[in-house]
Parts: C-alpha cells; structure tokens; sequence
C-alpha cells in the first residue's frame, strides 16, 4: 500500500530530506553571526537549571543573586503521537516532549543560552523563535536544524517580562509546526523581583505555568477522527481544518483534563499562586471561577504596572501573561478560558484544589435551595 | 493506512447489522419476538439501598439516608445494555430518532438521552407486545449487585467546613474513576456482576426513570421534612450517581468545573410482567 507520505515523497524526488521542508523554507534565509564583533563573556558565571514539565517551573530565584549570568539550557525536540483526548492521537512535535514546552526563567540582563536538539529518528527540520530575543527572527534563522544536529543559541535577556517561544521553520510549516506542539513560554524577572500596583515588592508562593493549544484535529466522513502514521501523512488533512480557524480541541497543557482529577492543581488558603499563560496562536482569555486575578501583567511585560482586581485577563494570541492571586476561599475552582465553548467542549479547562477554612463573612449560602410559596413568594423581584 | 482501517471497519459493521439473514425488519415479525434480548431475574427479598437526591440538614448538605427495603417481586432486567444494532432497528423504524453510532453494531448504543431511552423502550412494547420500561434508580442499584457503588462520604470530622465536603468529594470521584474511560467496548466486555448483569458501572452510566430530588431532613437526619422535585433531571447510573438534563446526549464533555462527568450515557430496560 502506498501511503500518502509515500506518494508525496516519491513525486518529490528527495530521499534524503521531506519535501515539504525543502519548499516551505525556501523563503527563509539560513544566517549567521560568525562576522559580528567578538563579544567576551567569558567571566559571567554560568548556570544550568534542568527544565521541568509544565504545569511546573523550575527552581529560581524571585530577585536574582549578585550580577548578570549565563544560564544554560538544553532541549530535545521530540516528534511523537500523543493522545489529546482519550482516542483521540495528534502526531506531535514537542520542545522536551511536553505540549507546551518547558519554561525557562532568567533574570533581566542574564544570558539565555539554549542548546537545541534535533534527534536522527525525527523527520522534520526545526527551529525556534524567541519573542524575547532581539534580532535574526527571534533566533529563528540561527537555529534552524535537521534531524541528527544540533545548535547553541544565546541571546540577552533584555525586556523583563512573559514571552512565547515558538517554532518557525519557514511558509506554512510555521502555523503547522505551532498547532501541532511547538511552542512554550519563558519568564525574565526583573532583577529585583516583581513589583505591584503601587511599586512595591510582591513575592509568589507558587507558580504554574499553563501553556494553551489549539488543534485542528480532521475527521473522516463518519465523525471520527482520524489518526495518522507521522507528521507529514497528516499534514494535508490538518491543513484543510487549519484553513477554517475553528479548533477541534483547545487545551491546557497539551490534553483535554491534563489538569483536571489527578493533574488538578493545589494551593492553600493565603497562597500567593502566579499562573502564567501563554497561547502563541491564538487569542485566549483566562478566568479563575470563583476568584479573581490580583495583579494582573495582562501583557506579561513587568515594566507596565500590574491591572488589579480583574475578572478576565486577556492573553493575544503570540503572547505570555502572568497573573498573581492569592486565594482566600477552600474548595474546587475552575480555571478556564472564559470563551466557555472552549472551555466546556474544547477543552481549555483546568481545576485548582484549595485546602484551607471556609470564610462564611465571604460568602454564605443563607438559604439552602427550598420550594417556595409561588403565592406570596417572589412578587418583589420584578421591576 | 487509516482508509483500509475504516474500510475494515464499515464491513464488521455491515456484517453484523446486515449478516442477521433476514433483512433487518425481521427482527420484529412476531415468529421473532420470541427471541427476546437475554435477561436476568434479580430475585425479590430484602435490600439496602441509598436514596437519591441531594439531602440536607439545614443548609448543611448531607449523605442521602440509608434505607432498608424488601420487595416480593423479582426484578427481570437486560442482561445487556441496549446495543447499537438493536436501537438502529428503532431508528429505521421511524420511531427513534437518530444518534451517533460508532465502532461497531454490538457495542452499548451511546449518545442516549433520556427521551431517546424512554421512546425506545414505547417502541420495543409496542414491538414485542410487552412491557419494557427504564428502571428506576432502586431498581438499577439492585440489580448493579456487587457492582453498586455507595458514595456516601459518611461523617465528616470538620463537617462544619463547607469545602471540606466539596474537596473529598472531588478525591473520591478522581479515585473510583481514575482518568475518564472513552474506549467504547462491546457488550459483555466488561464483565458481569454477582446476579449475571453485564457491563454494570463501567464507563456506559444508565439512564434511570427516578427525577432529580431536593430533600429537607429534620435534624437528627431520620425524618424528611420536605421533598422537592425536578423531572426535567434524571438519575443516570454507574460508579456514581450523575443527574442529568434529560435532553443531553453525551455529558462528557472537555472539563466540568463541578467534577467528572460519566464517560458515556447508554440504558437497559426492565420487562415488566
């Protein structure tokens, strides 16, 4: 049997790389920064947090130690299915392996110095683009690698604040290579940590970094979905979907209830929790039922004052924000994307389980739901 | 490869909706009604049974009342909930109206609402000249046998805290479902109870005839005090209690910001004498 892979490959005439690649990057200039003037950092220190999986971020410190630094990080990009939603398979592509990929916290004025990995057993070139970064596409065209190679980027850490990092390998392999996993987000503190509304110091007592994706799951004449053997098999049929901006799925880090049940988030009553958001397609609009964002860098980028006290918080698609509250209820809270279509029957849901005392001066149910008297009862509600 | 999967697929399906030698309609000729679906007896005699409905004490909400019942009836009851090719008869027949039909003819039909499992069981009466009605929620949990699951959180020592209550029953549900379970199985696959009943409490939840209560207890818990009912809600059966809009079809669906709804929504009918 020939597949479609098969048929796309062998009409190509290009064993050694997929054709799809070959065309799409065409348009992309391959550059380097070999004749630039030579910069000495050979006495910054250097460090190397590990990354972590979302919805965790890894250990760092919330108003940086002594001056700027080198900080290392290493990625894996890993081509694999992964299942969505319970029966239903993507054919993934993953920084680390994780839909979104890992965050990756400096502070202003350190050095973000990735290294990236593209394994033999991949199919597909990648890359990635910084938001954060200043120049060559984000990194874009630096770091543009075939299967079995890899590449160093580093870049300074100029602009405090939440931003996306994503793949962009070039024409539509770029919206292809977000939609089916590519992207993730990194925090730059200000150096003296983060600030509130009036200028003054604010600490969190947690973080959770939520990353969101749209998928463009086809589906065959039955309703189903379909399921593909690799990327490039199901490329055309995810196209044709993609062309009609109506996602198949909206979800939380990269599965309908990965954080819901047993990935629910926790927190306590007179926990500060940072969440941070990032969507990097798409426009999404975070919500937490039953509570509120204290301060809310609705943009992401700490040198604006932190909004206070909103109900939604908008986050543009392309775009990382980052919001503090500290909760002051016990319970079950929902946190969604307020577009509740998406929400309720995409996906985009997740839970926070909050141990604590219920304050009864907050809210109170006075009076448990009874049968009224449709006689006497509720003729002062109407105007 | 997925097209010669689909294919595959179309042709099992086509040969067991249609492999039935006769055409479809045969099924229901009387020489057929004979062949009734497979059926098991829960015998009449003494059973404990939870109510159903949300209680309260106050406005403190509480476990639904243990109750002790006895019946001298025998309860007869599907053995198997009711298939995909046994609702597409009623479906072709012009009396129920369509739904999703997946993977295969001998799989639970799922994507059942309430009135859909109420007109198929006035169809199948009316076909078999007997009569099939959905069970009530007492009768589902003596028939689920050993499969029943009793969900009471019992006394709580800080019963006081209203959260307290919601977070355990959050756990609760995580723990007795795990993950959401949406590999549709065929009938049988999942096993059967003490009493022979298949595939009770696995991922298809049971529509029941019972109505939605809100119950009023007196204080010490032993007296309802006032009883309010919602029949545009039923009970729906499995490893927990769900009430459901009768008109929803699937209830799972993306999140659910109150807790983990069922996986799938299917019936099985009781055959009164």
């Amino acid at each position: 049997m020939i597949t479609r892979r098969d048929a796309l490959m062998g009409a190509a005439l290009m064993a050694s790389s997929p054709f799809i690649v070959n065309t799409a990057s065409a348009n992309e200039e391959v550059t380097d920064t070999s004749s630039g003037k030579a910069v000495d950092l050979s006495s910054l220190p250097r460090v190397k947090p590990r990354l972590v999986t979302p919805p965790m971020v890894h250990a760092h410190d919330q108003v940086a130690i002594g001056g700027p630094k080198i900080v290392e990080f290493e990625m894996t990009i890993i081509e694999k299915e992964v299942e969505i939603e319970d029966g239903v398979y993507l054919q993934a592509m993953t920084y680390n392996g994780s839909m979104p990929g890992p965050m990756m916290v400096v502070h202003e004025g350190d050095y973000l110095e990735l290294t990236l990995y593209n394994p033999p057993e991949n199919s597909l070139q990648h890359n990635i683009d910084f938001h954060a970064a200043t120049g060559a596409l984000g990194g874009g065209s630096l770091t543009l690698i075939n299967p079995g190679e890899k590449v160093t980027l580093r870049f300074k850490a100029t602009r405090p604040g939440t931003f996306v990092y994503h793949c962009a390998p070039g024409g539509p392999m770029i919206p292809w290579h977000v939609v089916s996993g590519m992207s993730g987000a990194i925090m730059v503190l200000p150096r003296d940590g983060l600030k509130d509304e009036k200028d003054q110091p604010v600490t969190y007592d947690k973080v959770y970094y939520i990353g969101e994706n749209d998928f463009y799951l086809p589906k065959d004449e039955d309703g189903d979905y379909l399921r593909f053997e690799d990327p490039i098999d199901g490329y055309s049929d995810m196209f044709d979907v993609m062309q009609g901006l109506i996602p198949s799925h909206v979800t939380f880090n990269g599965k309908v209830g990965a954080l819901t049940g047993d990935g629910a988030l926790t927190a306590n009553v007179g926990e500060k929790v940072l969440f941070i958001h990032s969507q990097a397609n798409r426009d999404s609009r975070p919500h937490l039922i039953g509570g509120h964002g204290d301060l809310v860098w609705e943009l992401g980028k700490f040198n604006n004052k932190p909004d206070i006290d909103l109900e939604t918080w908008f986050i543009r698609g392309g775009s990382a924000g980052a919001a503090i509250y500290e909760f002051l209820q016990p319970g079950v809270y929902a946190y969604v994307n307020h577009n509740l279509i998406e929400a309720v029957n995409l996906g985009a849901t997740a839970h926070v389980l909050v141990e604590g005392v219920w304050d009864n001066d907050l809210m109170e149910q006075t009076v448990a739901p009874v049968e009224y008297d449709v006689a006497t009862e509720g003729k002062t509600a109407l105007p | 490869m997925r097209t010669r999967i689909k294919l595959l697929l179309l042709t099992l399906t086509a040969a067991i909706i249609g492999g039935a030698s006769q055409p479809v309609v045969a099924y229901l000729t009387p020489a057929e009604i004979s062949k009734l679906p497979p059926l098991v007896v829960v015998p009449a005699g003494d059973y404990t049974f939870r109510q159903t409905g949300q209680f309260r004490i106050g406005n403190q909400v509480v476990d639904p009342p243990l109750q002790q019942g006895a019946t001298d009836t025998d309860l007869t009851i599907m053995k198997f909930q009711v298939s995909q090719a046994e609702y597409q008869l009623c479906v072709q027949d012009g009396a129920c109206a369509a739904t999703t039909v997946k993977q295969g003819a001998d799989m639970p039909q799922v994507a059942i609402s309430y009135y859909d499992a109420k007109t198929y069981a006035q169809w199948f009466s009316q076909k078999t000249k007997r009569n099939w009605r959905l069970p009530n929620a007492d009768e589902w949990r003596r028939a689920a046998g050993d499969r029943y699951y009793d969900n009471a959180l019992g006394d709580l020592d800080d019963a006081g805290d209203p959260a307290q209550r919601w977070l355990l029953e959050y756990a609760r549900q995580v723990n007795l479902r795990d993950e959401p379970d949406l590999n549709l199985r065929p009938q049988g696959a999942n096993g059967e109870n003490n009493l022979g009943l298949a595939d009770i409490s696995a991922n298809v939840w049971e529509w029941t005839s019972t109505c939605f209560y809100n119950v009023q207890l007196d204080v010490d818990g032993q007296r309802e005090i006032d009883r309010f009912e919602n029949c545009l809600v039923r009970a729906v059966e499995g490893k927990h209690t769900a009430y459901i809009t009768e008109f929803v079809r699937d209830a799972n669906v993306g999140g659910c910001a109150a807790g983990i709804p069922p996986d799938f929504l299917g019936f099985r009918l009781i055959l009164d004498s």
